[in-house]
């Protein structure tokens, strides 16, 4: 099996972690049951330490692999793998003690032995699930023929075995074969489940790589068009500028008109291409270049801009952004290209007399924006189109149909390349709310 | 007498430069930039044609607009020239739409953009038939 290091890799350490709470909880508990009310007499005294190790265990689990995940992306890859193998690794042991204070052989908990090697199966390579197929056996054994012979104490189970099984050659030789070819086959059959399914994800992947690649010739195909309509549009606006004032001369007022038509409109086509350009120039160039910069600074910048705009049409825009903001990771240009597009367009679609609140605040490794207005609002069921190119809610006036639908596709692409998150709620007629949410560092790998 | 025209179009600057290409021929233009001005011009004007644009507010409505006048006798033999981007826009076969309209009397397509000589050649040819 071709061995990967995967995202499910962190999902399953982060779960690991979380089942193991529950585990020690059950554990305590379970102890204090088993020992008070049913009398069966489990020495609690090594039970508990156990229990308490494998909670500092635990917690030392947890601060490590916080610090992998701020690690960068490939190097947090290859420590995680390793860090679930330590992770195994400790539990078997602990399980191990635990087993030996609790009957050895005679306790059903062995089963959970098998939990192990399913999970290592399916994560990692043949060679090293059989080794920790192996680990478990050879640690289990030990202990069994320890315990029969005498090397080690035996805690019997009392009143939950009748007979001492422990010093059963029969048994012991029995429920061990049961268990070590149950293992080998268990790990096997793991081992043929998970290939089959990651070659259909190999599939998955190669499709769409396929399509990426498709996409990306279409993209290159847009930006060399609009490059060469942009080039043309560039040599139409600059002569008409130079009949528009009036450079070649006098215009009676039809041709002034006419001219100043002419030219309106072909600004609003090269703003179209211009948008077009950086959209497509943005699809193409996915890996985006980081840098650390003052957030608030750039969202100052905007605000200024925009608070002019909102005066002219007697717009209260209020700005509130938590002191505590300073400097994230990211593209400084491109994040300020996002935040004046969303406000700009709520500036375009809020009436006169409107109101507009940014609001922004740190949430744990996140920046959450809100941007919310007094405008007409987009109905319900167009919410899931909007960042779709050219469109446009039904519900615009024409007199404000002048963008070149592309503004949100440009936010959505921005903030895909932040691995930023984009969400809208409103209410037609009276609010809109966009809700952004920027992680403070994209390089950082994790999924929460 | 002077011929008179009636320009429906929501683009107000095609709306315009048809206008003056019209008015300097010898045309009487009324303009509207949807239907329900047109409709009010057409009742007040009563225009030798109509040129109407067919994608509007909805993409439909200079089409709905010209079923409407085609059912009122008074209006019916008014002709109109459609005017038409929907094709490369939408991507929609106007064949069924043109299907329909050949039923209706006195009406025609065009492509747009068109150039003026020949919106005026057609707006001739039509009011002579």
């Amino acid at each position: 099996m071709n061995e990967k290091p995967i995202p499910a890799h962190l999902i399953f350490a982060q779960w690991f972690i979380k089942i193991r709470w529950i585990a020690i909880s059950l554990l305590f508990i379970s102890a204090y049951i088993i020992n008070q009310l049913l009398n069966i007499p489990i020495p609690l005294i090594p039970v508990f330490t156990i229990s308490f190790s494998l909670l500092i265990l635990n917690l030392i689990h947890f601060s490590i692999l916080k610090r992998i995940i701020e690690k960068e992306e490939k190097r947090a890859m290859v420590l995680i793998k390793l860090f679930i193998h330590f992770q195994i690794v400790t539990d078997i042991i602990v399980l191990t003690f635990l087993l030996h204070f609790s009957g050895g052989i005679e306790n059903p908990l062995i089963v959970l032995y098998f939990f192990h090697m399913i999970v290592a199966s399916a994560l990692f390579s043949s060679f090293e699930s059989y080794m920790h197929a192996v680990f478990i056996l050879v640690l289990f054994g030990l202990m069994v023929l320890f315990e029969c012979y005498g090397i080690i104490p035996h805690y019997h189970l009392e009143g939950f075995v009748d007979h001492d099984l422990y010093s059963n050659k029969f048994f012991i030789f029995g429920a061990g074969s049961v268990i070590a070819v149950s293992s080998i086959l268990l790990v096997r059959l793991t081992h043929l489940i998970v290939t089959k399914s990651i070659k259909v994800e190999e599939s998955y992947v190669k499709t769409n790589l396929e399509l990426e690649k498709k996409d990306k010739l279409q993209n290159e195909y847009v930006l060399h068009v609009t490059h060469d309509i942009k080039g043309h549009l560039s040599a139409i606006i600059s002569c008409l500028e130079v009949v528009k004032d009036k450079k070649a001369g006098t215009l009676n007022e039809i041709q002034d008109e006419l001219v100043n038509r002419a030219y309106n409109r072909t600004n609003l086509l090269v703003n179209f291409v211009k948008d077009l350009l950086n959209l497509t120039k943005k699809r193409l160039t996915q890996v985006t270049e980081f840098e650390e910069y003052n957030l608030k600074e750039v969202i100052d910048k905007v605000a200024a801009s925009v608070q002019l705009l909102a005066k002219d049409k007697s717009i209260e825009f209020n700005v509130s952004v938590d002191d505590s903001i300073k400097t994230i990771t990211g593209n400084p240009f491109t994040i300020e290209e996002m935040f004046s597009n969303l406000l700009f367009n709520s500036i375009k679609y809020t009436p006169n007399n409107g109101k507009i609140e940014l609001f922004v605040r740190e949430h744990n490794d996140k920046i959450i924006t809100e941007i919310t207005d007094s405008g007409i609002g987009i109905p319900q069921e167009e919410i899931p189109k909007i960042f779709d190119e050219f469109y446009r809610a039904s519900n615009v006036p024409k007199d404000i149909k002048t963008g070149s639908g592309l503004g949100l596709s440009i936010v959505k692409q921005i903030l895909d390349n932040h691995k930023g998150k984009i969400s809208v709620k409103s209410e037609p007629g009276i609010w809109t709310r966009f809700t952004v949410s920027l992680p403070k560092n994209p390089n950082v790998f994790g999924i929460r | 007498m002077k011929r008179k025209v009636l320009l429906i179009d929501d683009d107000q600057d095609l709306l315009r430069s048809f206008h003056i290409n019209l008015e300097i021929i010898g045309y009487e233009v009324t303009t509207a930039t949807d239907s329900e001005e047109g409709l009010k011009s057409l009742k007040k004007e009563k225009p030798d044609i109509i040129i109407l644009d067919v994608m509007m507010k909805t993409n439909l409505e200079g089409y709905n607009f010209l079923h409407k006048i085609k059912e009122e006798p008074e209006y019916k033999m008014i002709p109109v020239l459609l005017l038409t981007g929907m094709t490369d826009q939408i991507g929609v076969n106007l064949y069924s739409v043109v299907e329909d309209v050949k039923a209706l009397p006195n009406v025609r397509f065009q492509d747009k953009p068109i150039p003026p000589i020949k919106l005026v050649e057609i707006i001739e040819d039509m009011i002579k038939e």
